[in-house]
């Protein structure tokens, strides 16, 4: 007969705390232990200070952020997306401070299971912050790396300051994929375009093209376009805005508004870049306009279809105080037959051809409800990158082509 | 003149495109009855506020009953938040999916009922841009399937459609027939207005994430498969037990019983899904083709056959979770002497390469001991038991690995193995390892409805049940109901509400030197 396990009775109040939300502090040399400890207490059948919980894990996520602002943000993600994604749960927090030193915290995110108020499905957080003066990668990624549970998917999330080589390629010799933001935070969306801030757009998609054979890498801003591109898609296939997708082979000008500033320009940029590179545009000539009353950015851009001389002409138009992302989409045709118009009305995209026209519903909830709002917001995004993760060609072509469009884009 | 050159669309490439759903109307017949309130409204709500439903769509429904659109939409409101507590009810919301609900008292028995259909309809398609086309839901009695369906194409809303259309489409709730000459019926009088691809047979079953997962199970995980046959499984054993009694629908049970309620449909679909060679594709056509296969290899029951593979039971008074529940003859609009098996529990043989020899057992019935539904794959033992302890020569106490995929209550899957308990000798231990679908993935489970209705909108067949498939599972199961039939039974009630049915069910499993699950 095997003896019963020892109980420590402080375990009871520890475990409540974890399973509350509370950040239990840890060696950082036994998380895993301790972990462990804290679940066997969980599981505990005749305690009765908290409901029944079971501990899932479906992926690991590792979030990679700055000390503050960033840092809260993530954590309200995970307590959204951990409701849809039982997961291992990896804050990795970059902190200044005068003397290097790693800590770390556990915590779950508890959630009842939908329909039922007798079982909890619980998540673990584990939270690895490195304070310093100097930061390097290798050294946060060698506590990161080995909490990552083997054989599930795994996504490293790197906010956009940290969206670096030299940052990222230590966390992805362990994780496959790489979830980016090509659009701008709200400090940079009102920042001059010209300069950096094309420079930085153009190294996010770079560093997509770069580690694409590493991982598999999905940009939220490619994500919202999703609805966007279908609706145009859709427009020459066998539906009632039947356009011939041999009209694709004579097109005459692309014009896409767009709201928000900086943020709407990068979506913008990348819907145009998917067309160009499905339907093999070269850029001839690009430029950049900034408005002298705001920020907001136009481009003008020349492509060339090969084999063919004739000009095509794109036009990325900013509409002053819209809502940020796409607002509509147009593209004419050479002899002016048709005319293919995708406008966001009513929580919904309406496509249109003359006369002929089809609506096409946002998957976004969080758009679908409001007259004022076309983009989903952060967590239905990242929901999303999840359940659909899979290696994008599309993508990455449609990357590939606005890197090459900013390299000749004069300002 | 120079034909133009049809070249492919590029923009579609990477695009999830299979579920797009074209702008249409939605007509319930039976629209007043349970199964809209219970399941198909929800449904559609859900499908709402998942972005699911096109922009152009418009459910009308129809029955005998006066009610004004208004009166309508509160009834679904109230019936959504009486028995779908799981969707996120916010009044804003369903105000929006409520705009699209309209009603219309009809007469289905008469051409009138049809026009003011059509009209309707007319208008709708003006209104919500539903450009024509329909899909028609028959939520009533199955006696009213033909004459709906005839007044429809009277009246010009059912026409024949080529392959190459999608529209109009009609959804029928099994049963599809009640024997083999009515079932073939009902096909011939469908097939005299409309094709097949625009018949959707709806088998809720179908529907549920645990029975699609068997596809996935199975042809995804690359270590199953090879173990999936006579070499290595034992036996398998199929259960639908369910603790509920007839739940006032004593007439219509009288007449079914279980095989038809329940053994003709759902678990001869089950049974195909387990037994299946893979498809060459996830087209629809591919999986339905390799299902039919399964049901033409079972070796037919005989006359002479019948009594060593089937056995039936009905129900006596009994009890339930603590209560005592009547038997059947005692249930409201049953007849006291009635012959009806409320309990069936069948040995079937496949006769082909994968499965020669392996006995499928299945069981399924009314006021059991427990609710459960579950296919449990029984594997062969070790060649050679190291370890003596395990061994016993009581079936019910023996050990195997098994593989058990619970469809019901609990979505998930389970595997028995054997392990060493912990301490100073070698003790082995049976345990499983468990997954559960509510815990591992975290998000609402959508319903088995919201799925089909999802894939009708579509024009996905692959969860529905083809003419042939119905066809083949009458004609395996006809020799046992004629044969019932004529031999009535003198046993009956032969078990007590709340047991696990007649002790003659577990001598038809003992035969073959097995025991039915403890569940």
């Amino acid at each position: 007969m095997s003896l019963p396990a020892v109980k420590n009775p402080q375990d009871a109040g520890r475990t409540m705390s974890f399973l509350s939300g509370n950040l239990a502090q840890v060696d950082v040399a036994k998380i895993e232990r301790e972990l462990s400890r804290l679940w066997d207490s969980a599981g505990n059948k005749e305690e009765s200070s908290w409901t029944p919980v079971v501990r899932a894990c479906a992926l690991n996520v590792v979030l990679l952020c700055d000390e503050g602002k960033n840092e809260r943000m993530f954590e309200n993600l995970l307590a959204e997306i951990t409701l849809r994604h039982p997961c291992r749960a990896i804050l990795a927090v970059i902190a200044a401070a005068q003397v290097e030193a790693v800590e770390a915290w556990v915590t779950a995110h508890c959630h009842f299971l939908p329909g039922r108020l007798d079982k909890q499905m619980c998540c673990e957080q584990i939270t690895v912050k490195w304070s310093g003066q100097s930061f390097k990668s290798e050294g946060l990624a060698s506590v990161v790396t080995p909490l990552v549970i083997p054989e599930l998917p795994s996504w490293l999330f790197a906010g956009s300051n940290h969206l670096t080589r030299a940052v990222v390629e230590p966390f992805l010799a362990y994780l496959d994929h790489l979830l980016i933001d090509s659009r701008f935070s709200d400090e940079e969306d009102n920042a001059e375009l010209c300069g950096e801030r094309l420079k930085m757009l153009a190294s996010k998609w770079q560093i997509a093209l770069d580690l694409a054979d590493r991982a598999v890498v999905v940009d939220l801003a490619w994500l919202t376009l999703s609805a966007w591109r279908k609706a145009i898609a859709l427009a020459f296939d066998d539906t009632d805005v039947s356009i011939k997708p041999s009209r694709l082979q004579v097109v005459k000008t692309i014009t896409i508004n767009y709201g928000g500033d900086n943020n709407g320009f990068s979506q913008a940029l990348l819907l145009a870049s998917w067309l160009t590179s499905r339907i093999h545009l070269e850029p001839s000539k690009a430029k950049l306009s900034q408005k002298k009353s705001g920020s907001s950015s136009s481009l003008q851009a020349q492509f060339v279809q090969p084999g063919s001389s004739d000009a095509i002409e794109l036009n990325l138009v900013a509409v002053e105080n819209s809502c940020t992302g796409i607002n509509s989409f147009e593209m004419t045709f050479r002899d002016g037959s048709d005319k293919l118009n995708v406008d966001f009305a009513g929580g919904a995209l309406k496509v249109s051809n003359a006369d002929n026209y089809e609506y096409m519903e946002l998957p976004w909830s969080s758009a679908r409800d409001k007259e004022g709002a076309m983009e989903p917001v952060f967590n239905e995004l990242v929901d999303f990158a999840f359940e659909h993760y899979s290696k994008d060609m599309v993508f990455l072509a449609a990357a590939q082509s606005a890197v090459k469009l900013l390299a000749s884009c004069q300002c | 003149m120079i034909e133009e050159k049809v070249l492919d669309n590029p923009l579609l490439e990477g695009l999830a495109l299979d579920r797009h759903v074209d702008s249409l109307s939605f007509v319930i017949f039976g629209a007043h009855g349970d199964l809209t309130k219970r399941k198909l409204v929800p449904a559609m709500y859900a499908l709402f506020l998942q972005g699911l439903l096109p922009k152009g769509f418009a459910l009308l429904g129809t029955s005998r009953t006066k009610m004004s659109d208004e009166e309508f939409r509160n009834l679904m409101r109230d019936s959504l938040i009486k028995f779908a507590p799981d969707l996120p009810y916010e009044e804003e919301s369903w105000s929006r999916f409520a705009a699209s609900l309209y009603y219309r008292a009809t007469d289905s028995s008469k051409p009138e009922g049809y026009e003011v259909i059509k009209s309707t309809l007319t208008e709708l398609d003006a209104k919500h841009g539903t450009k024509g086309r329909h899909v028609f839901y028959l939520s009533t009695s199955p006696s009213l399937y033909l004459p709906i369906i005839k007044g429809l194409a009277a009246s010009g809303l059912v026409t024949k459609a080529k392959v190459s259309e999608a529209w109009p489409r009609v959804v029928i709730e099994k049963p599809f027939g009640h024997d083999l000459a009515s079932s073939i019926d009902l096909d011939e009088n469908i097939h005299e207005v409309m094709r097949e691809h625009q018949v959707y047979r709806i088998d809720h079953y179908l529907g549920k994430e645990t029975v699609q997962n068997i596809m996935v199970f199975r042809f995804a995980n690359g270590i199953f498969e090879p173990l999936w046959n006579r070499n290595h499984i034992d036996h398998i054993q199929i259960t639908n037990a369910e603790t509920i009694g007839v739940e006032g629908r004593g007439a219509y049970y009288q007449e079914a019983g279980a095989l038809r309620d329940m053994v003709q449909n759902h678990l001869m679909q089950l049974l195909a899904l387990v037994l299946m060679e893979p498809p060459i594709s996830m087209d629809a056509e591919a999986t339905r083709d390799e299902k039919i296969k399964v049901l033409r290899c079972l070796k037919p029951l005989t006359a002479e056959s019948i009594d060593q593979h089937a056995v039936r039971g009905q129900y006596g008074e009994g009890f339930i979770v603590g209560s005592t529940v009547p038997g059947f003859r005692q249930e409201e609009s049953v007849s006291p002497d009635a012959p009806t098996p409320t309990f069936a529990a069948l040995k079937l043989e496949v006769d082909n390469w994968r499965w020669a020899g392996v006995p499928i057992y299945m069981r399924s019935g009314k006021r059991l001991a427990k609710s459960i539904t579950e296919v449990a794959v029984h594997f062969k033992k070790a060649p050679h038991n190291l370890f003596a302890a395990d061994q016993s020569d009581d079936p019910s106490e023996r050990h195997d690995n098994v593989l058990v995929m619970q469809i019901q209550p609990e979505e998930g899957i389970s595997l028995k193995f054997a392990t060493k308990q912990p301490g100073p000798t070698t003790m082995v231990r049976w345990l499983n390892m468990d997954f559960k679908y509510g815990t591992a993935f975290g998000a609402r489970t959508p319903t088995a409805y919201e799925r089909l209705i999802l894939d009708c909108l579509i024009g996905d067949p692959s969860l529905y049940a083809r003419t042939d498939f119905v066809e083949a599972s009458w004609k395996y199961i006809e020799p046992l109901i004629e044969h019932w039939d004529k031999v009535k039974p003198t046993d009956f009630p032969n078990y007590k509400a709340g047991s696990w049915g007649p002790k003659a069910a577990d001598d038809l499993i003992a035969s073959t030197g097995h025991a039915w699950r403890k569940l």
